[in-house]
């Protein structure tokens, strides 16, 4: 019995003098609006910026998570109160850094794979690996040409395998 | 006046020239060829022998070339730029922007063909 669309046919009560055709629906091609919202999103600088944003915000979780952490030193003068505004204090600058940090690990390994994939056109894991080499290479460059060279290695790997694992989970 | 079965045909610009000559249309071909630089409606030669059914037939002719460019051009890209594995059902960017060139060289190509064709005298 098909239903009321006419499109979904049960196999078992399939009747041939009753049996509808799938009804064949024009192909409806996008609107120039539609298209334009999409082509936002294609856009390297708007994707970047987002990334950016999105690691600020995970940044900013890190830090109060890891400010809850971190004991004061003159634990035994300070009164509770004291206590506790240190402790804030201590969690807002820790998240404050690292938030940036993070901000800047999303733009820089964002805008890198935005580039290297328009200019390849191609997808594929190359464009994950090139850009955590460059984000990696980036964060630690201020170590030397050594630190940067195992800062590459060392977030491409970890780029890699979180890419296979979203891809594995999606 | 789009058939079924456009895709299945093997229409291209050598068999539109042959059919145009049949007709006796005579430089009205280079209706079809030179529309490719934009010129479409300019070069309807004001001769008084065009009738109703010869402009139909033209158009006729123009509309089929269309689909076929059409379909053929997405076919190729198609075949080009999209990886067989499908992963989700969105572009993504690299797609996209292999699709942005590979029409745009498909859509050049064609005009300069169009333009060697309709310019008389082919270096064959």
């Amino acid at each position: 019995m098909a239903d009321g669309s006419g499109k979904a046919i049960e196999n078992g009560s399939l009747n041939p003098t009753e049996a509808e055709k799938p009804k064949i629906e024009p192909i409806r091609l996008p609107s120039v609006e539609e298209i334009r919202g999409q082509d936002i999103w294609n856009n390297c600088a708007v994707r970047s910026v987002v990334s950016g944003v999105m690691g600020g915000g995970i940044g900013i979780f890190m830090g109060l998570f890891l400010g809850a952490l971190d004991n004061p030193l003159m634990q035994d003068e300070m009164t509770g109160r004291q206590q506790f505004i240190y402790q804030a204090k201590q969690m807002g600058r820790r998240s404050w850094s690292s938030a940036k940090a993070f901000a800047v690990m999303g733009l820089v390994f964002s805008a890198a794979e935005c580039v290297v994939e328009k200019a390849r056109a191609k997808h594929d894991i190359t464009n994950t690996v090139v850009a955590g080499c460059a984000t990696g290479g980036a964060i630690s460059a201020k170590g030397g040409p050594k630190a940067a060279c195992a800062g590459c290695a060392g977030f491409a790997a970890f780029s890699v395998v979180i890419e296979k694992f979203l891809e594995s989970h999606q | 006046m789009v058939k079924d079965d456009i895709l299945l045909r093997d229409f291209n610009v050598n068999d539109l020239i042959r059919k145009g000559k049949q007709m006796n249309l005579g430089n009205d071909i280079s209706l079809v060829c030179s529309e490719q630089r934009g010129t479409m409606a300019a070069n309807i030669s004001p001769a008084a022998h065009l009738d109703k059914e010869q402009i139909f037939g033209i158009a006729e002719k123009e509309m089929e070339y269309r689909v076929e460019l059409f379909n053929k051009m997405t076919h190729t890209c198609f075949n080009k730029c999209v990886d067989n594995r499908y992963k989700e059902s969105e572009l993504n960017m690299g797609e996209n922007s292999c699709i942005d060139r590979c029409v745009s060289k498909y859509w050049h190509v064609t005009n300069l063909i169009g333009q060697l064709l309709g310019s008389g005298k082919p270096p064959m």
